[in-house]
Parts: structure tokens; C-alpha cells; sequence
């Protein structure tokens, strides 16, 4: 894992770092629309380009730091969705508004990886699908 | 085949940059439409350039969207001194790709004047265009509805002419919709090639029946499985030059990828000549057990890379899940040292479903009409309430219907009948909710798509 390239979302209220390999790209957000019972980890849905996306919370997900991020200079970006890679093409990691995200390189503590977000994804639903 | 390859290329390439010259061509200022179209044009210039390799051309188009991105988050005044630097931008792109095509550099400045291939439209603004058909089919059947009886002649004769210009505007949305399976080739060729050269294969991509043609949404919703596909069968299922050779088969491997409708369906075969499924997993089939159940069982790798999926067959629940959510099936055969085959059935269209759309709680539903007995009034007491997680009832009730089961579902209004595309949200938001899907409304909003069976009764709340 060392020398991996990640990223740093800086939204407000903390950071996420997580891997690179996770991020497919960033895109404006469409109208969120919430869905009522999700867990609290699904932000809602919204559509980017025609596709439907479910979009998961940052603050919710492994390797979030709580805590008000640097600063930085600018505006920061506008609400947007970061699309992930496969097998996760329907999914996003919700960006709010004012976020900044930034490039680094790891090893970093409690990063996002594959194997977390799907340990993460399982975790939401029991085996018999019944949510937790 | 990268001739090919580079053909679809240079016509998808001069279409959309014939598209961006006559967007700069329009005098006054770029609205934001145009910016955004701009935008589109020259991100997917960029992504099918570095795709195929053509990294000059990659770069050039990935420069020129980064100024229309600007442009569209206001970064970047609009005015005349930026609209000639996107047009000497598009002219340089225009060079690079008739280059490639070994063609001399266009004259400056203005859209190619040659013939080109017939303008797309906008994806987005064709989803649009259908809604709106869907729509107006609605208002329409409501009209119906209210003419029922009625005998004057004039009035029946408009309907009757409405009614058949309806039914040519669907059918007409429809046809827009319609991409050639080519349309997936590059991608599955260029992917091919450098998985191949990742691993020092020889691979080679051989392809029947891709003139047919499915739904845009279907296509897109396919590229996902079949790059899982091809690239199972680079990683696990072909075997290096000499191996084959002493297996007695060419040194190339072969990836057979064959298209044919059935009606409305598409079948899809994508197959290979590698070394099969391992012996341990054809004697649990042997044992009765259907491989694609076998080999698309919930697992994941405990590797910490992207290549998330380790071994033929893990992976393929999402594959198999992609395609259940396109209202398809999945079919695996293979035999040890004798190849795999993935073998897809499909709708070439998309999934219009007619259902209620209802309102409570501030959010907007869709119900299927399915599963719908009724709408009433009132709501009949010897008939159990169904709960609808985390929103409140209301004075409209449904009277639903579903295998063994009835009840009522209350909302606060059914607003009206209509027909909706659904698109599927997949796991785990459809595993967890009684949602499985989303569609987009006329009125330029989205909806959730309720699974009537998976509502539960409502329990009284304790005295």
C-alpha cells in the first residue's frame, strides 16, 4: 500500500482519504433526492448524465476523520457526486458543497479501500436482506 | 480491427467536433446549453482518444475541455476572445483527427463543409424527449377517457387523427433511441488488447452481429458486465502462447463476441477458447449445481487492489446482477480446458412501466399499476394497511394486490396514471428499502420506484 496514490475529500466536518483506484471521476450533482428508510449511510439518489446514481454519505463511511478541514483557498467545488469504479458503478460518494479534494499519496491511516467499502456495503444489508 | 477501430473513431470524432464548430459558428453568445454540449463533446473526445491510444489527440481534447469546464463553472468569461480560442482549439482537434485518417487539414475556421455522419443528439435531452412522449400518451388516454360516448364527428375525427400522431411521435422517439451494438466494440477491443499486454498474451476479438441495434440506456447499462467478462476471460481464462501451443491451440487466444435479436430481445454471446472452468468447480456441476449459481456466489477477495476480483467466476454476481436488473438472464457453460461461455438474454428496449404516481410525506412515488386492484376513497376495514417505511399514510388509498396478499396503501393523493422508465438502483439501496428503481417525470423530476411486494402490514401502534 505504500506510495499508493489517494485522495483527500475535505468536506465540512472532516476528511475521507481514499484510494484512487476507488474514483472513476468527479461530476456536478443533479437534484438529491432522499429515500425514505435508507440506512443513514445512503445520502439518497440523483442523476448525473442520464444515470441514475445511489449516492453514500462520507461521513458515514470507513476512514472518515471527523474535524474541520484545512481551509485552502477558494470557494471550493460546488455539490457534486465522486462516481466509483467498478463493481460500484452505480454508486457515488456524495460531495457537498464548499468540499475540496485533493491528491496524495499513501501509506495514510484508515484509508477507503476496496476491501473496506465492500466490507462496508455487505455490512448494510443481513443475510437476509433485512436492513440492519 | 484497429483500423476498424480507428474508422469509428475518426467518424464519431468529426461528428462531434462538426458539432462543436457549428456551436461556435452561431453568432452572439455561447449559452449555457451550448457550453454544456461543448463540454460533452469534447469529454468524450478525450475519453475515446485515450482509450484508443491516441495520446496527441487525447491530451489536445483533454486541454480544451478543461477551458470548457471552466467556461461552465464560470471560471471563464464568455466573450469573444474565448470563443476564438475554442475555435482555434476544435480547428487544431479537426487537424489531429484527419490526420489520423490520413486526410489533409481542413480549411479554418468554419464546420467542415464535406458530408459527415447524421448529428447525434444529446442522450440526456433524448431521455427528456421520451418522458415527454410518455406524458402526452397519458394526457391523452385521459382525453380518451373523457370523449367515451360522445358522438360528435368533428371531435372524434381530431381524436382519431391525434391518437395516430401520438403513436408516430412514441414510435419515432423510440427509433432515436437506437445505437448499433458496434458501439461497444472499442471499447471491449481496446480493453482486450491491454489486458493481453498486461500478461503477455496474444488475444484477438472476433465479432458477429454488432449492426444490431438496442436501446442507448441498454447499451450503456451493458458495458459494465461485458468488460467483466472479457476481462475474466483475459485474466483466467487464456492461456499463455506456449501452453496453447501445447494444448494444440493457436497461439492466439480467441474472445468471440455474437450478437442476435430475438424479437425485442437481444442474445448476447461472449465466449472464449481459453482453459475452462478447473475441475473441482465442473464436479460440483456434475454434482447438479448450475454454474452460473456456482461461480456467482457472494465473495469477495480480500486483495487490497482494484483488481478486486481474484479468481474466474468471482465478480460474476454483479455481473449476473446487472444483468437481472436490465430484466435479463445469465447463462454459463464451460468445460475444463475448453473455454467459457457467457451467454446474455435481454430487452433491447427499455423498461416503460405503466404506474400511479403518487404523492405523501412530500415525496413523490410510483407505483406500479400492476399490482393495483383499485384506487379508493375509502379505505375497506376488513383489509390490512400496508406500511410504507419512513413516510406517513394519507386520505388516498391503494387497493394492492400481489401473490397471496392484499392490503391497502395510503398516501395523501394519487395524482395521476401514467407510463415511466424505470431505471434500477441496484444493492444495496434495493436490498434494503421497498425502492428498486428511479424514474425520471415529464415534470423534469425524479421519483422512487415502489416494490409493492415488498411491503410489509403496518403494525398497530401500541394503546
Amino acid at each position: 500500500m505504500a506510495g499508493a496514490p489517494l485522495f483527500l475529500l475535505r468536506a465540512p466536518g472532516g476528511t475521507l482519504p481514499l484510494l484512487a483506484v476507488l474514483v472513476d471521476r468527479l461530476e456536478e450533482a443533479g437534484e438529491l433526492l432522499p429515500v425514505p428508510a435508507a440506512p443513514p449511510a445512503i445520502a439518497g439518489v440523483t442523476e448525473v448524465r442520464s444515470v441514475v446514481l445511489t449516492l453514500l454519505d462520507p461521513a458515514a463511511l470507513p476512514g472518515w476523520e471527523p474535524g474541520e478541514p484545512d481551509a485552502g483557498s477558494g470557494p471550493g467545488l460546488p455539490r457534486c457526486v465522486l462516481r466509483l469504479t467498478e463493481p460500484w458503478r452505480h454508486l457515488a460518494i456524495h460531495v457537498p458543497a464548499g468540499s475540496r479534494l485533493d491528491g496524495a499519496t499513501g501509506p495514510h491511516p484508515g484509508v477507503l479501500t476496496p476491501r473496506r467499502l465492500a466490507a462496508f456495503l455487505a455490512d448494510l444489508v443481513t443475510p437476509a436482506g433485512e436492513p440492519r | 480491427m484497429r483500423n476498424e477501430l480507428r474508422r469509428i473513431f475518426v467518424e464519431e470524432a468529426t461528428r462531434r467536433l462538426a458539432e462543436c464548430a457549428d456551436l461556435l459558428a452561431i453568432r452572439g453568445r455561447l449559452g449555457p446549453e451550448a457550453i454544456e454540449a461543448l463540454f460533452r463533446h469534447l469529454h468524450s473526445i478525450k475519453g475515446m482518444a485515450a482509450s484508443l491510444g491516441h495520446g496527441e489527440l487525447a491530451e489536445a481534447a483533454h486541454a480544451l475541455e478543461d477551458r470548457a469546464a471552466a467556461l461552465r463553472k464560470g471560471g471563464l468569461r464568455e466573450d469573444p476572445a474565448t470563443r476564438d480560442l475554442l475555435r482555434s482549439g476544435i480547428d487544431h482537434l479537426r487537424d489531429l483527427v484527419r490526420r489520423l485518417a490520413g486526410d489533409p487539414p481542413a480549411p479554418r475556421g468554419r464546420a467542415a463543409p464535406a458530408p459527415r455522419p447524421p448529428a447525434g443528439i444529446d442522450p440526456g435531452r433524448l431521455d427528456r424527449l421520451l418522458e415527454i412522449a410518455l406524458s402526452v400518451s397519458a394526457s391523452f388516454q385521459r382525453l380518451e377517457h373523457r370523449l367515451a360516448g360522445h358522438e360528435d364527428q368533428a371531435l372524434l375525427a381530431l381524436e382519431r387523427s391525434l391518437a395516430e400522431g401520438i403513436r408516430a411521435f412514441r414510435r419515432e422517439v423510440f427509433e432515436m433511441r437506437l445505437a448499433p451494438v458496434r458501439w461497444l466494440v472499442p471499447l471491449l477491443a481496446r480493453s482486450l488488447e491491454r489486458w493481453a499486454a498486461e500478461r503477455g498474451l496474444v488475444a484477438r476479438l472476433e465479432v458477429r452481429g454488432d449492426a444490431i441495434r438496442a436501446d442507448r440506456l441498454v447499451l450503456e447499462r451493458l458495458v459494465s458486465p461485458l468488460a467483466h467478462l472479457a476481462r475474466n476471460a483475459v485474466v483466467h481464462g487464456l492461456e499463455p502462447p506456449a501452453e496453447r501451443r501445447a494444448a494444440g491451440k493457436p497461439e492466439a487466444g480467441l474472445l468471440r463476441l455474437e450478437v442476435s435479436s430475438e424479437g425485442d430481445r437481444l442474445r448476447i454471446v461472449l465466449e472464449d477458447d481459453g482453459r475452462g472452468i478447473p475441475p473441482e468447480v465442473a464436479a460440483e456441476v456434475a454434482r447438479g449445481r448450475s454454474l452460473v449459481d456456482i461461480l456467482s456466489s457472494p465473495r469477495f477477495s480480500t486483495r487490497e487492489e482494484a483488481d478486486l476480483l481474484a479468481g474466474r467466476g468471482v465478480g460474476l454476481g454483479a455481473v449476473r446482477a446487472d444483468i437481472e436488473a436490465l430484466g435479463g438472464t445469465l447463462e454459463l457453460r464451460s468445460e475444463p480446458g475448453h473455454g467459457f461461455r457467457a451467454e446474455l438474454h435481454l430487452p433491447a428496449r427499455l423498461t416503460i412501466l405503466d404506474a400511479f404516481l403518487a404523492e405523501t410525506g412530500g415525496q413523490r412515488l410510483i407505483v406500479p399499476a400492476g399490482p393495483v386492484a383499485a384506487v379508493l376513497e375509502d379505505s375497506p376495514e376488513d383489509l390490512p394497511e400496508l406500511e410504507l417505511p419512513g413516510l406517513p399514510g394519507g386520505p388516498a388509498c391503494l387497493l394492492l394486490e400481489v401473490p397471496g396478499r392484499r392490503g391497502i396503501l395510503r398516501v395523501e393523493r394519487v395524482v395521476d396514471r401514467r407510463e415511466v422508465i424505470v431505471r434500477p438502483l441496484g444493492p444495496p439501496l434495493a436490498s434494503v428499502t421497498p425502492f428498486v428503481g428511479a424514474a425520471f417525470l415529464a415534470e423534469g423530476s425524479l421519483a422512487l420506484v415502489l416494490e409493492p411486494a415488498r411491503l410489509a402490514p403496518r403494525v398497530p401502534a401500541p394503546a
